[in-house]
């Protein structure tokens, strides 16, 4: 009796104006709390479970059934899959492997588990992006290599994302040019590797500068000194041919600025800075979620039961023709 | 060429008149007791061959789809959508009233267009994937049952005005209301798919299958308040004025959905930079 209750579909509609408000003031009134939405669709899938097992019209209707069983799956596999997801960012420089720790989690569901990101390993090869007039982005086209195996290459890009271990990895716009250093913390010590990242290219062009200080030692004004820069009104491809020519400009505190091309060293201070080589960088957007084929496959079988439904309710009896006789009567209607 | 007119405006013109002289038949058929349903079906044929000669004629200029601008995406709908309603009116004798509201509608988005730059945009690599155009055609399939729905929907509500009314009594009531919900049903299953269409591009395209972007959030509201609709009509013995509202509510939703939204906002759905 109370599951009848619970399940009563007058229940379902104030429970569904209820969630249609919460989106509504999320989108428009900036609702913050994701509860808003969240509680009446935890409600929705109460009182759906409880008609499911307990209204009799279910059991009348078959195709009913799967569609609001199917709906329900659906919802299940959603929260199970925002469970277990993890989203990030990864910006990865030509010739760099994966590591995990290069990952900014931006939203990671209470059931994943981080050490899985171990299980992934790739490098960085070239990269192609296509461009119209206007910075109008086309194609982009980056070369991956697992285990850092030439053999082994993939393109990705666009909708082809890289995955691994159930993980997907998709190309973003957000890219730019790199420079590869070796420090070594004075003259024969021992080296350090590092790459830093200047900001996004083509969309700060004007911007090519990062501060950065030498481990151990002072900060620096790092600039990048392009020749080869694109034409932007016309039709051009961003790959490391840009970097052909290209100067990477220390300055410190002091306003002393070196120049340096590929293989050049400067002293700066106590250590020695190499410039190794100049690189291209790409961001990638980190995506898991265990659920995807599934919630597909629910949502699917859910239109494959509502069609039936609707099949055997509506569409497959003929349109009733009688032709009603009805008078108008001061703007009412009325059969006769 | 024809006096500074390209082939697509000539062929755009020709077709809104297509559609334009299918309404004067609809009405004065309607306002004279005899309908015409053969010479409407004539001149909206015309008009659907006349907006895909003009699509393709585009196309093949700028090498790719209507799917981008305001205009473009108008002018694929005045095919689309002339497309499914010809066929309908064609084969459901009972939404042939309902054309009496549905093709000024129709027409409505043929005098829009002609306010709205043509200029090209470039397709943005993202949309090179099969599942743009299962996620466009469904929706299109969508909108074009929403709109024979809500044309008889819109007459049997407004039968106090008398031209209706005498076209609601040479079909009947019962048979006229019957197709509004069978109609419905058939924009439900088609939102829904076009939802899980759009749910799979936008994982290959954007990395994520939803983000209540405001097409989604549109998209969903709309699919929600019909499904609400859908429900109200089993769970309580609605009026039937109240049911016919809100098969319009969820028309006029759609309607912004698919022609405001996207271009009131620069959403990521556009995915350029
Ligand atoms: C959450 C709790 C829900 C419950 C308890 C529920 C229950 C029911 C029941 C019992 C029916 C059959 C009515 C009849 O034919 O007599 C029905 C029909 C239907 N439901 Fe639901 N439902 C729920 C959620 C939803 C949702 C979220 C949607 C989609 C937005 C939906 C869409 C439909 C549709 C389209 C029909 C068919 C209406 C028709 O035959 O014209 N339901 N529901």
């Amino acid at each position: 009796m109370r599951l009848r209750a619970l399940g009563s579909l007058k229940l379902t509609l104030p429970l569904m104006a209820a969630l249609l408000a919460a989106v509504v003031g999320t989108y428009r009134f900036g609702l913050v709390s994701i509860w808003w939405t969240v509680a009446p669709t935890l409600l929705l899938a109460l009182n759906l479970a409880a008609a499911i097992i307990a209204n009799p019209r279910f059991r009348r209707q078959a195709g009913l059934l799967v569609f609001h069983v199917a709906l329900l799956s659906l919802l299940l596999f959603a929260a199970y899959g925002q469970l277990a997801s993890l989203t990030g960012r990864v910006e990865i420089a030509q010739g760099q492997a994966f590591s995990p720790e290069l990952v900014m989690v931006q939203s990671r569901g209470p059931w994943h588990d981080l050490s899985r990101l171990e299980g992934i390993h790739f490098t960085q090869g070239s990269l192609q992006v296509n461009y119209a007039p206007q910075l109008l982005r086309g194609g982009t086209r980056s070369t991956v290599y697992r285990d850092e195996d030439v053999a082994t290459a993939v393109v990705v890009g666009d909708n082809v994302p890289l995955t691994q271990q159930g993980y997907r990895f998709y190309t973003t716009p957000n890219k730019g040019l790199a420079a590869v250093l070796v420090v070594q913390q004075r003259v024969g010590g021992a080296a350090q590797l590092g790459t830093v990242h200047f900001p996004s290219y083509p969309l700060r062009d004007w911007d090519q500068q990062v501060s950065w200080t030498v481990p151990g030692g002072a900060p620096l004004q790092l600039t990048l000194e392009i020749d080869r820069r694109p034409d932007l009104s016309g039709h051009w491809t961003l790959d490391d041919s840009l970097l052909r020519g290209a100067r990477l400009a220390l300055q410190g505190a002091d306003g002393e600025r070196q120049l340096l091309v590929p293989g050049d060293t400067a002293k700066v201070g106590e250590q020695v800075v190499k410039l190794e080589a100049l690189r291209l960088w790409l961001g990638y957007e980190v995506f898991y979620n265990p659920a995807l084929s599934w919630m597909l496959a629910a949502a699917l079988v859910a239109v494959l039961g509502l069609g039936w439904h609707f099949w055997a309710k509506l569409w497959s009896k003929p349109l009733s023709t009688e032709p009603v006789q009805v008078k108008h009567r001061s703007g009412r209607w009325v059969h006769t | 060429m024809v006096a500074g007119y390209t082939h697509e405006e000539l062929l755009l013109w020709a077709g809104i008149a297509c559609y334009a002289a299918a309404t004067v038949t609809q009405w004065s058929g309607a306002l004279a007791g005899r309908d015409n349903p053969r010479s409407v079906l004539l001149w909206l044929s015309i008009g659907v061959v006349v907006f895909a000669l003009a699509i393709a004629e585009r196309w093949l200029r700028l090498d790719y789809g209507p799917f981008l601008t305001l205009y473009e995406i108008l002018l694929s709908n005045l095919f689309s959508l002339g497309l499914i309603y010809t066929l309908l009116y064609r084969t459901v004798p009972a939404v042939r009233p309902g054309a009496l509201v549905a093709l000024p509608l129709l027409l409505f988005i043929g005098v829009w267009i002609t306010t709205v730059s043509p200029a090209p945009s470039q397709l943005p690599a993202t949309y090179d994937n099969p599942w743009l155009w299962v996620h466009v055609s469904i929706g299109k399939l969508f909108l074009g049952a929403a709109l024979a729905a809500v044309g008889v929907a819109a007459l049997l509500l407004l039968r106090s005005v008398p031209v209706f009314f005498r076209a609601i009594t040479r079909s009947g009531e019962e048979t006229l209301d019957q197709s509004v919900w069978r109609l419905m049903a058939a924009a439900f299953v088609f939102h829904s798919l076009m939802l899980i269409a759009g749910a799979v591009w936008a994982q290959d395209a954007w990395g994520r299958f939803w983000s209540w972007d405001p097409l989604e959030t549109w998209a969903f509201i709309t699919w929600l308040v019909l499904g609400i609709t859908l429900h109200a009509r089993v769970t309580y013995n609605l009026p039937h004025w109240l049911g016919w509202s809100m098969v319009s509510v969820v028309f006029v939703l759609a309607f912004l959905t698919f022609f405001g939204v996207p271009f009131v906002s620069h959403a990521p759905h556009k995915g350029i930079l």
